[in-house]
């Protein structure tokens, strides 16, 4: 329903296509990609022209003579294969432990939320940085890395808003007919948190999307050569001067889908207030 | 005598989409100068803008699409936004229902008043602005003007920040003074004393004043005429003891009709064993005693109100009772159980002998399942297998007087009043021993408000529906309770029957709530009218 | 105020203690792999050996990390093993440097975003909101890295009016343009959409309705009645900012070789430096908890309900 009323806006339409494209990229990247994006051929060809051999090569290739549309294509699938299942794990870590404090609030609240506070304290990347650089990188670690550094942030969230609708006469209703408390967290308070967290998790898909790049970028990402947009920036930015367009495409394929995620976020976020207000 | 303002065949559009198509439907009707017009209806009745439409600030996607506002003469719906800026405050002032966000947080109070001047009277010296600004606080009758002055609003209570915004709105003494529900906010008494302010400052300036309310007491109480208004029409409009005693138009008379009287009916006294005994309830909240040393019980199939005006603690008493909070002494019991020490295992299996009705009809059915899983899980927690627990949603559904089909539908495609039958239905789902009612009629209009009422009484009368009637109106505890306890600060001063509560109250406490209730001469005449007739 | 300000600064004191464990748990709990880092990749067993053992690595976990905190406290941070050099000695330029870079970027990002902020939510739904509020959601959207290439492929490359990376050893005004720039540019707008939602709320407001009937101009509005109350929200945002702030810095450093607080790290990080990573991490962590600090104190003094309500004639 939201949904629908989201998508009727043009911004909020524009951001879910840009989704979708790279989403699909993802899915049918062997389809959609004209070359092996590990296989050199001729280095630094520029875009729009053809080899030597006569291949076309859209965007170019980088200086290992990889075709960077192909590197495009199957780094979306590293960014939506690592930054979904990162985000999904930390939310599954953030809504427990949320819907715990706020429910119960007290002693439990009061652990968890300074755990919390403990790990909000860094700067995402130092903590980043910290646990790459003990663990070494992988996409599992990744994943970890994300869902610690994301968790407490969805904890708040789901905290703050499982404290309001606790507050709310159903839950009291539930609580007065002698309803379990696992029950009165699953059926009456996460259903009716789920619009906020919507928004949030479009956005926080992003923002590990981007966590992601930051680390390819600063070469802690995922290990060569699988291709990966971050990456690709860092490995082309010694030639930049020269051939801007190594690292150019890479960082407006992030920013695309970070914008196409945003801007569906926000036409959630007000499709989702007009129909409380309707 | 010319009109102040004089509103010819206004329409006022909806946005597209909305239920309907006009918020304001042809209204026409004129304020003379040092006249209390009641503007009268129910939620949605078009009665709070049209009394922006005449300052000229129509919320926002509202439009103004034909007719006219004359001013003393002159007409406004084509005046300039200048022009209007300079009128509003000056010749044309309003007053709002939230007296304490109708005031800048940030801003003392007297520098608020000041700047009703400053706009108007840039000229006027600082030292004036604040004489005149101290001389209006004395006019409201608000203590020591100085210190006050100096406060921030939330400092103040309710009923001295809605003095405060009425001496802004005095302070040119305009012309015309618009009220929109001024008093709905405030408790009983302090309602009293607002509209008697409202009385003497019209009396003393001569001021037309247009009063909007959803309450016919406070009509009793201030009107000179009466507007009734219904879907974005004008119904009736007269004097007010033509409109109150002969009313015209059919909507009208519902609506006078579903009234709560003050007159307590008069049931048999059973006699039965009490269903639910208190005995010493306490409640604190730090070093605040928010309910102390409460005692009373309420028999088998009877209902006892508790009123109280805000702060007095009958919430927080009904939430110790159904253990939402847990009482700090006292015991609490129920078919001779201490609800209040019960161990949580023992709880939670004796909880069904305890429900609620709340009182937000919005808040209280989670908006994401169907009436009728609320219902049978109700049941089934209540003891009955799942089939049993279909089956009585199934009657409690039309006990409760709505369609089977509402069993398949969510929360969100019901009115407020249907969503209080199904809060109704969902607490005897559980067949409970006791229903603590808390503010279960407030937040609705009266004609609404009435038929549940009557529900409650249809189920009582049916026989084993005892309940705890938690309200702030002594009308509606008239209506329902065979007894009524007046709560004050946390202790009940007074417990008795409605009958000797309501008309011979012992303690100055009830005494005064009693006095201050809204419309109470008329209803006296009323009741007097009708028991002639009969 | 002052019994909550005593409770703020223990729990920030908690935090910090905590945080210190948890950084030398990660950093230090295998003492072994502290040795190679430290000695190199080539060193003997025997040398390492040695090694643990002057430096009292054989004592238990808890001792050890005691000693460091004490050590730590006192401004003994420990030397640099790939520079040679104490870290307490190292630190303090790179931050001066950083300051500089961060205090640039919010002296450019805060009254922007204010501006824009107040523009928009004014009055909502009109084409300038519109225009602002895609125009923050663009810039939010394109990640600091990404933002450095777009502006030095227009500044550096296309343009050439701009330097790419640093280069001289001392400071440049024309090195932290594009710094400066791509670190206002994301916050700006996240800045701006706060004190738009916060000044459109601030609109709909019961006072703002009665001003309104007062007469009031929609300057007077705007400036006398909206304006205090709609900056609180931000004001206090700002503060919680700086963590984003920090992690951009990082980046942004690293991009153009600016020699900052974040290279350090950064470089530390990839040279298995230990002393100067807990340090880093550390001081880090005591810039935010301190700015959360500031930022509950901030919000207590701005909100007239709490601030104002301590006073002597504060009873209602």
């Amino acid at each position: 329903m939201t949904l629908f009323r989201a998508l009727r806006r043009p911004t909020a339409a524009f951001g879910a296509v840009v989704v979708v494209i790279w989403v699909a990229c993802a899915l049918f990247a062997g389809l959609l990609a004209p070359y092996d994006p590990l296989i050199s051929t001729t280095a630094l060809v520029e875009p729009f022209s053809r080899g030597p051999d006569g291949k076309l090569f859209l965007l170019g290739t980088d200086m290992l003579g990889r075709d960077i549309l192909s590197r495009l294509i199957f780094g979306a699938r590293t960014v939506v294969l690592w930054a979904g299942l990162a985000t999904a794990t930390a939310y599954v870590v953030g809504i427990v432990g949320g819907l715990a404090a706020g429910f119960y609030r007290g002693a439990v609240d009061q652990i968890l939320s300074f755990a919390a506070n403990v790990i909000l304290s860094f700067p995402v990347l130092v903590l980043y940085i910290l646990i790459i650089v003990t663990l070494g990188s992988s996409g599992a670690n990744i994943v970890l890395a994300v869902t610690f550094a994301s968790a407490p942030a969805i904890f708040r969230i789901v905290r703050a808003l499982a404290i309001e609708i606790r507050e709310q006469d159903f839950v009291n209703a539930a609580i007065t007919q002698g309803e379990g408390a696992i029950r009165i967290m699953l059926f009456d308070i996460l259903p009716n948190a789920t619009g906020p967290l919507v928004v949030d998790a479009c956005l926080r898909v992003g923002y590990t999307a981007i966590t992601i790049g930051i680390l390819g970028f600063l070469g802690l990402g995922l290990p060569p050569p699988t291709p990966d947009w971050g990456t690709m920036v860092n490995e082309g930015r010694a030639m930049a001067m020269v051939f801007p367009y190594l690292v150019i495409f890479p960082c407006l394929a992030i920013s695309s889908l970070m914008l196409g995620l945003s801007l569906l976020a926000d036409g959630l976020r007000e499709a989702s207030r007009e129909g409380s207000r309707a | 005598m010319t009109a102040i303002v004089e509103i010819t065949d206004l329409h006022i559009a909806l946005p597209k989409g909305a239920d309907r198509h006009w918020a304001v439907e042809a209204v026409s009707l004129a304020v003379a100068p040092a006249e209390i017009l009641c503007v009268v209806g129910e939620s949605g009745s078009g009665k709070s803008v049209l009394a922006s439409a005449i300052m000229g600030a129509l919320p926002r996607g509202l439009r103004r699409a034909s007719g006219n506002i004359r001013f003393k003469g002159e007409e406004i719906t084509r005046l300039p936004e200048s022009r209007l800026r300079a009128m509003r405050g000056r010749d044309v002032a309003m007053i709002f229902q939230e007296p304490m966000a109708s005031l800048n947080p940030a801003i003392r109070v007297g520098r608020q008043i000041e700047e009703v001047f400053e706009i108007h009277a840039p000229a006027m010296a600082g030292a004036e602005r604040t004489s005149r600004a101290l001389d209006l606080m004395r006019e409201m009758r608000l203590p020591e003007p100085a210190a006050m002055a100096r406060r921030f609003p939330h400092q103040l209570s309710g009923g001295q920040c809605q003095r405060v915004v009425i001496a802004m709105a005095l302070a040119f003494t305009p012309a015309l003074l618009i009220a929109d529900e001024p008093t709905t906010a405030l408790d009983v008494t302090t309602q009293a004393r607002i509209l008697d302010l409202i009385r003497n400052l019209r009396a003393e300036h001569g001021q037309g004043i247009l009063f909007v309310t959803h309450d016919f007491g406070v009509v009793a109480d201030i009107a000179d005429r009466v507007a009734v208004m219904r879907h974005g029409r004008l119904v009736e409009i007269g004097a007010v003891e033509q409109v109150l005693n002969d009313p015209r138009h059919d909507y009208t008379r519902q609506l006078l009709a579903a009234v709560p009287s003050l007159t307590p009916r008069v049931r048999a006294d059973t006699g039965a064993a009490p269903a639910l005994r208190l005995e010493g309830v306490s409640k604190n909240f730090g070093t605040v005693r928010a309910v102390d040393d409460v005692t009373f019980e309420v028999p088998r199939g009877g209902t006892v109100a508790i009123v109280g005006e805000s702060g007095s603690g009958k919430s927080t008493l009904a939430k110790a009772v159904i253990r939402l909070l847990e009482p700090s002494a006292g015991r609490v019991l129920v078919e001779d159980a201490d609800f209040a020490r019960l161990g949580r295992g023992e709880l939670m299996r004796r909880r069904r002998l305890v429900q609620m009705i709340f009182q937000d009809p919005h808040g209280s059915l989670n908006p994401n399942r169907t009436v009728g899983d609320v219902l049978t899980r109700a049941g089934v927690l209540g003891g009955l297998a799942a089939g049993g627990a279909r089956a009585q949603a199934a009657e409690l559904i039309e006990l409760v007087g709505l369609e089977p089909t509402a069993l398949q539908r969510r929360p969100a495609a019901f009115s407020g009043g249907q969503r209080q039958r199904i809060g109704i239905a969902r607490a005897l789902a559980m067949r409970p021993a006791i229903v603590v009612a808390d503010e279960s009629v407030s937040a609705l209009d009266v004609s609404v408000q009435k038929q549940v009422l009557e529900l409650l009484d249809r189920l009582q009368s049916r026989g084993g529906l005892t309940m705890l009637f938690i309200t702030h109106d002594l009308r509606v505890a008239a209506q329902i309770a065979d007894r009524i306890a007046v709560m004050q600060r946390g202790r009940i001063v007074e417990f008795g029957r409605a009958v000797q509560i309501l008309l011979s109250p012992e303690h100055p406490y009830t005494a005064e709530l009693v006095a201050a209730a809204p419309g109470r001469a008329w209803q006296a005449r009323r009741a007097m009218a009708s028991t002639e007739t009969l | 105020m002052t019994r909550y300000a005593a409770i703020k600064l223990a729990e920030a004191l908690a935090v910090m203690l905590a945080v210190s464990f948890l950084v030398y748990l990660v950093l230090e709990a295998n003492a072994r792999d502290v040795a190679v880092k430290v000695l190199g990749q080539f060193s003997t067993e025997p040398q390492r050996d040695l090694w643990l053992a002057e430096n009292g690595y054989n004592q238990p976990f808890i001792v050890r990390y005691l000693r460091w905190l004490w050590n730590f406290v006192r401004g003994d941070w420990g030397v640099s093993s790939h520079y040679r050099e104490p870290v307490a000695v190292m630190l303090p330029p790179r931050l001066l440097r950083t300051g500089i870079l961060a205090g640039l970027a919010l002296l450019v990002m805060v009254p922007a975003s204010f501006v824009l902020g107040i523009l928009a939510g004014m009055r909502e739904g009109t084409r300038t909101d519109r225009a602002i509020s895609f125009a923050s959601v663009v810039t939010t959207s394109v990640p600091e890295f990404a933002s450095a290439v777009f502006l030095s492929a227009i500044f550096v490359f296309w343009l050439g009016w701009l330097p790419g990376a640093s280069t001289t050893p001392g400071f440049a005004w024309e090195e932290v343009v594009l710094p400066v720039l791509v670190l206002a540019l994301y916050a700006t707008g996240y800045l701006a959409r706060i004190t738009r939602a916060s000044m459109a709320e601030v609109m709909m407001q019961p006072y703002v309705r009665t001003a309104l009937m007062k007469g009031a101009s929609p300057a007077r509005i705007v400036f006398r009645h909206a304006l205090r109350n709609a900056l609180v929200a931000p004001i206090t945002v700002i503060m919680l900012q700086i963590p984003w702030l920090l992690s951009g810095v990082i980046v942004v450093e690293v991009y153009f070789a600016y020699k900052g607080f974040g290279t350090l790290l950064y470089e530390a990080s990839l040279n298995g430096d230990v002393a100067l990573i807990e340090a880093c991490a550390m001081v880090s962590v005591l810039v935010i908890v301190v700015t959360q600090l500031a930022s509950d104190v901030l919000y207590t003094l701005l909100n007239p309900r709490i601030s104002f309500a301590r006073r002597p004639d504060g009873a209602a």
